[in-house]
């Protein structure tokens, strides 16, 4: 019973999730983006779901939480099936023309990727399955905070109780440990092996929601080399490896944001727009550095879409106006901010904040090549007089690496810098997001630059 | 043509140029890049341990047995792992770039050789830390060369320095030298470092080091590799004739996927390293949980003594609070503080705590006859020894007098004692799983 609760747990989400994704699923997007993003939709409304239920309740009542949502899937899924049996719309994308068949590179090029990829969820799988995660530093903060909230099935806010809000920092946002809280919360008692069984999951996801999503906007071949080299990041698998710390899902909620505010600045899709809204704010509550992250890429997309939003109807203002106000009443009812109130007053320059940070990005292997690679697409990019999407990529691109390293040059935190701590696991936190975007801000160039050799004999 | 077009055509013969020395620029630079670390020369530096004037200044973690012409041997000096560091060094800018060790161990078993963790120690300013890397070493009784690339450029080395982290016997040690390596010799080196598993410990999460190849990260190579790759098939591609049959579209013979898969190459040999060395330690992980109850689990992640003080701990009655003494700030309270939360709740103040934990502190007093216990110089508390592992841990159980007692006569007021502690106080949210020690302060 307990295995079977601790499998609906994983399951009964994310098919709410798919099927949210897939209500507002594009002609083009094929079932990995809804597979993906369907796993990160599911999980920040479980978390949304299970913070309300906490607050309301004071308990989380997980098996109706679960069977709420499930009745919800099911339903949503019976409408699905029903509309996909009436015959196509018109395509919201003009579809390029796709290569037709692959070159013996890009054939090779596929088949070393999905190799690797399946050696890491392999290697990955038996981890999770074999190794808990008991002697990991996650354990101070994240896992002790699911560890609290799953076995006391409460979530305590009175400030003098030793385990107010999971107890440890409480400062540290909740939407993390309550995704780790969910499965030992519904199976009735804490286990490692559940509760860090999201990361898996999002790492999954995350490779998915790359491939789908670029897949939908170019060529199938660079969505799988962005994923592969989303996936094959050293520091992000450790990540996976190691699980508890909540970097990974902050990168996988920013790459999600990004890509469904790259696809509406395609698309005009009001639903894309939501469903960014929601990532961004999800993104804000999982941890401390969230605003930051999120409020660049609102400004990003800002700056280059205003335009597009002036010829909006009322009707959509009013719409997007109420998500906004919901949003950031959410936000600041679930995210204590003082900590980086605190960090804004104490702003000063540190200069030696410099050198870890080249060799963090630069010098050792967290990232591999990634950052020289970013640096010369950031220069390639600008070279070319950048326009539309390909402006957002840079915007965004070099508003996340300023703001990360601006944590280190500008604020105390350059300590843990100067220690060698945390510069690569907050650069970590954009860094699928921004590969994903640097790839869609070149998509008609690499799709063109592919199919060139496609159409060599 | 008109001038106009002869203007387009010879800009577009310029570019073409231009870009052609762009790319013989980033192939020749590449490839130069690859082959300085296997030819440059450099001056070489030994510090031979064969007399006793060549230890002034240095620091030795041991106690020493003796030092001859066959160098110096070390035995471990209590707990602390045996360490030796050079006085004082001003490397010259060019010196060679791989540190090698001569080192033999001196056990019991004659012969018997065992993989030992050995550690390079070193320091860029005098300071009380030290950075290290380390690397497995199988070690005998006969005399071992282990080499380090040096982490850091030489002019900017204060002191070097060897440890053997987990070694009870005594060690003898050469030499330490910078020597000047043959090109042959540089390419064993490099392809040792390369296969040199990289732990994935606690501060794993924080960064990836990967492998330093000859003085090198391994991003030196692979960006290197990726530019001459690149700067090749995008040469190639542009000097052979476009056009014709085989190539309608004008744009070379695949060129874009070759410079494409040039520049993917580099970055599957990192994820093949990376890879490699994940598979490695799950095989390791695996091995060190397998078949195990969960309190060996424990052990075998977290030590023996935290697994002690789990059980004794676990078997408190629930709502108990515990403090954890010890001067690792952070591993076993924090560990311990998972382990047995929410029943049982660790607060930092030992006078309000019911049960006080003591591993391996300095400023710990427990004086077992009065049945008095302190610590850092705060105030005495009456307690009663429940359970011994060792001198330097056991357990203690607080008793409901002494200064501590109006403290915890309200198990709220401890906490929120506990609360203030965390909050106001940065030190008290030490972590030490970076490299260095004394790190302190609430990670981001």
């Amino acid at each position: 019973m307990t295995a079977i609760l601790a499998v609906s747990a994983i399951l009964v989400p994310w098919s709410a999730g798919m099927a949210l994704v897939a209500w507002f699923k594009d002609e083009r997007d094929g079932p990995l983006l809804i597979i993906g993003a369907g796993w990160m939709l599911g999980q920040v409304l479980l978390a949304f779901l299970l913070s309300a239920t906490f607050v309301v309740t004071g308990t989380g009542h997980a098996g109706v939480l679960l069977g709420l949502i499930a009745l919800f899937s099911g339903l949503a899924w019976l409408r699905l099936l029903r509309r996909w049996r009436r015959p196509r719309s018109e395509r919201w994308f003009t579809a390029g023309a796709r290569p037709a068949g692959g070159s013996r590179i890009a054939v090779i090029l596929l088949v070393l990727i999905a190799a690797s990829l399946i050696a890491k969820l392999g290697i990955l799988t038996a981890d999770h399955a074999l190794v808990p995660s008991r002697c990991d530093d996650a354990i101070s903060i994240w896992l002790f905070k699911a560890k609290v909230i799953a076995t006391l099935d409460a979530l305590p806010r009175d400030r003098v109780d030793p385990y107010y809000l999971g107890g440890s920092f409480a400062n540290y946002p909740l939407m993390v440990p309550l995704l780790a809280a969910w499965a030992p919360l519904l199976a009735g008692g804490w286990s490692e092996y559940t509760a860090t069984a999201p990361w898996l999951f999002f790492y999954l996801s995350l490779i998915l929601l790359v491939a789908g999503g670029l897949r939908s906007w170019s060529a199938p071949l660079p969505g799988w080399i962005a994923a592969y080299l989303v996936a094959s990041l050293p520091l992000l698998v450790n990540h996976v490896y190691r699980p508890g710390y909540a970097d990974l899902i902050v990168a996988c909620l920013l790459a999600a944001a990004a890509l469904y505010l790259m696809r509406w600045r395609a698309t005009a899709h009001f639903p894309d727009l939501l469903v960014a809204g929601v990532f961004l704010v999800a993104t804000t509550c999982s941890k401390r550095e969230g605003i930051g992250l999120a409020a660049v890429a609102g400004c990003a997309f800002l700056a280059t879409s205003w335009r597009r939003l002036l010829g909006w109807p009322p009707g959509r203002y009013l719409a997007g106006g109420l998500f906004l106000l919901l949003a950031v009443g959410f936000v600041r009812q679930a995210v204590d901010f003082s900590d980086q109130a605190a960090a804004l007053r104490t702003i000063g320059y540190q200069p030696g904040a410099w050198s870890p940070l080249g060799r963090h990005l630069f010098e050792w292997a967290s990232f591999g090549p990634a950052w020289w690679a970013v640096g010369a697409g950031l220069v390639l990019l600008l070279l070319r007089r950048p326009r539309g999407a390909e402006v957002f990529g840079v915007l965004t691109t070099l508003g996340w690496v300023i703001f990360v390293a601006s944590i280190f040059l500008l604020t105390p935190q350059a300590r843990f810098a100067l220690n060698d701590q945390t510069p690569s696991r907050l650069f970590l936190q954009a860094a699928p997001a921004i590969i994903l975007t640097l790839f869609m801000a070149a998509g008609a160039r690499l799709q063109a630059w592919t199919a060139m050799s496609h159409r060599n004999p | 043509v008109s001038p106009g077009q002869t203007t387009a055509l010879s800009r577009k013969s310029v570019s073409r140029t231009l870009a052609r020395l762009i790319l013989a620029g980033s192939a020749l630079g590449g490839l130069a890049a690859l082959i300085v670390p296997f030819v440059r020369s450099g001056s070489p530096w030994q510090w031979q341990l064969s007399h006793p004037e060549a230890l002034i200044g240095a620091i030795i973690n041991a106690e020493l047995v003796r030092i001859d012409s066959g160098g110096v041997v070390l035995r471990p000096s209590g707990e602390r792992p045996i360490s030796l560091i050079t006085p004082p060094l001003r490397l010259a800018e060019k010196s060679n770039r791989t540190l090698r060790i001569r080192a033999a161990v001196l056990d019991e078993q004659a012969g018997a050789v065992r993989a030992r963790m050995v550690r390079l120690l070193w320091q860029e300013e005098d300071a009380a830390e030290y950075r290290f890397l380390q690397q497995e070493v199988a070690i005998g009784a006969k005399e071992t060369d282990i080499d380090f690339s040096l982490p850091a450029a030489p002019e900017r080395i204060h002191r070097l320095g060897v440890q053997f982290a987990d070694l009870r016997d005594p060690v003898r040690i050469g030499f330490l030298s910078l020597p000047a390596l043959s090109p042959g010799e540089r390419v064993g080196v490099l392809l040792r470092e390369f296969a040199a598993p990289e732990p994935i410990v606690n501060h794993s999460v924080n960064f990836v080091r990967g492998p330093l190849m000859l003085g090198h990260a391994l991003n030196y190579y692979l960006v290197a590799l990726a530019c001459t790759g690149i700067g090749a098939c995008g040469l190639l591609a542009a000097l052979r004739p476009t056009g014709g049959a085989r190539d309608p579209a004008g744009v070379g013979h695949s060129a874009p996927l070759a410079c494409l898969a040039a520049a993917l190459a580099p970055w599957f040999l990192m994820d093949g390293w990376a890879t490699w060395n994940l598979s490695r330690q799950l095989r390791a992980d695996v091995a060190a949980m397998k078949g195990r109850s969960w309190i060996e689990q424990i052990a075998a992640m977290n030590g023996p003594e935290i697994a002690w003080a789990f059980e004794r701990l676990l078997a408190a009655p629930a709502g108990s609070t515990f403090a954890v003494i010890s001067d690792d700030r952070f591993a076993p309270a924090h560990r311990l503080a998972y382990l047995l939360a929410p029943a049982r709740t660790r607060i930092d103040d030992y006078g309000a705590a019911s049960l006080i934990l003591v591993i391996r502190s300095g400023e710990a007093a427990y004086d077992a006859r009065r049945g008095r216990f302190s610590a850092a110089g705060g105030s005495e508390v009456a307690v009663e020894l429940v359970a011994r592992l060792s001198d330097a841990v056991f357990l203690l159980k607080r008793h409901a007098e002494g200064p501590g007692a109006e403290r915890s006569r309200d198990r709220r007021e401890g906490v929120s004692a506990w609360r203030r502690a965390r909050e106001d106080s940065p030190a008290s949210r030490s972590s030490g799983k970076s490299l260095r020690t004394g790190d302190e302060g609430a990670p981001p």
